[in-house]
């Protein structure tokens, strides 16, 4: 029948054509209908807990890239975000705090009987040029690694985050680079000084005195007393930790992994956290803590009082071969 | 003073120095074998 068949095609094509409607409609056709973003990443979360890390598929060449979670980055994580902030803040804190204490109670130590006019040369060029570019450099990196810890959270409020981002990427090639004075530094302080800062026993005696700082008395001493040792040691041992953990992190994968990079990274802050706190009381003690010391870094040469003062042995000898000149006698 | 500001320059010097071989000639930029995954630039 005519009509018939051409209603079942009208039909038809009216079918047909509400399904191709909905073929291309994006609304339903497109989409899965049991999405549930929230119920997919508790799944994640339970992986997650039950497997300790996150890793999969990329296209980076270093598969070590493709983990993504793990349990030992959440705890390094808290580490550097907290622990390494409280260490770093008691200890540099506490030790401006001892210092302003220190100088209210103390003093600066003054030279007895005052400056003469006779003089002894205590640091030669070579070694004035090697402390101030290893001080220089530490400065610089100091600043700069104290910007890592604490700069997002003091310096974001005042200069925003786009000034903060940018100083904070000169601020990370200064301390990159600026290692490698810094390096060099500490194994030339370690070489030229050596031979001074080998444990003698009068160290003992001074240690016992408290050095001349604490008290009144001025224990003997040779050209290095026990707490310029003591300081020595500090920069060669602290520095060289701080140089190798660098040099590990600064060069990612080459001599360890994700956890060795994270252990070197706490060893890394920590000491130079602590390695800054003594710093300050270094920079105290040689500039307004004591009278006469800043000249032997400074000019190089020191008042044979303050020597006969802090640097008894030292003197002794240094005027046994002639090396004071001036008026007055060493003696 | 004059140490002090020699030994500055130094310091300077040699971290630009330090830059300037790590970067392969560049001074500090992405592409470098310092800003790598295992040797693979990025």
């Amino acid at each position: 029948m005519p009509t018939s068949a051409s209603l079942r095609v009208f039909i038809a094509a009216l079918l047909l054509g509400l399904a191709a409607l909905f073929a291309v409609s994006p609304g339903k056709a497109q989409q899965p209908t049991q999405v549930n973003p929230t119920a997919q990443s508790v799944k994640e979360k339970e992986l997650l807990k039950e497997l300790q890390r996150i890793q999969g598929r990329g296209t980076l060449p270093d598969t070590r890239t493709r983990v993504l979670e793990q349990p030992e980055g959440r705890a390094w994580r808290q580490f550097h975000q907290v622990t390494l902030r409280w260490i770093g803040a008691v200890a540099i804190l506490g030790m401006l705090g001892l210092i302003v204490l220190f100088y209210l109670i103390r003093g600066s130590v003054r030279i007895e009987g005052g400056p003469s006019q006779a003089r002894l040369v205590r640091f030669n060029a070579f070694e004035r040029f090697v402390h101030w570019m290893t001080a220089a450099s530490f400065v610089v990196l100091a600043i700069s690694g104290l910007n890592i810890t604490f700069g997002k959270e003091l310096l974001t409020p005042l200069i925003g985050p786009a000034g903060f981002a940018e100083w904070s990427q000169w601020a990370k090639y200064a301390h990159n680079y600026l290692s490698f004075p810094f390096t060099l530094g500490v194994v030339l302080i370690f070489l030229m000084w050596i031979a001074w800062n080998l444990p003698t026993p009068s160290d003992f005696k001074w240690v016992a005195q408290g050095g001349g700082i604490v008290g009144s008395k001025h224990p003997p001493a040779g050209r290095f007393n026990a707490g310029q040792k003591a300081i020595y040691w500090i920069v060669v041992l602290g520095g060289g930790a701080v140089a190798v953990t660098g040099y590990l992190l600064m060069l990612p994968f080459y001599a360890t992994d994700i956890a060795g990079m994270q252990l070197a990274q706490m060893v890394h802050g920590v000491v130079g956290l602590v390695f800054i706190a003594i710093m300050l009381a270094h920079i105290y003690i040689g500039t307004i803590g004591m009278q006469g010391a800043f000249q032997a870094m400074g000019g190089g040469e020191v008042d044979v009082n303050w020597a006969r003062q802090h640097h008894s042995l030292w003197l002794e000898k240094q005027a046994k071969k002639g090396r004071v000149r001036g008026a007055a006698p060493a003696e | 003073m004059r140490v002090f500001l020699l030994a500055c320059l130094v310091a300077a010097l040699l971290g630009a120095g330090a830059a300037y071989v790590l970067n392969d000639g560049y001074f500090p930029n992405a592409s470098s074998v310092v800003f790598s995954t295992n040797g693979v630039r990025i």
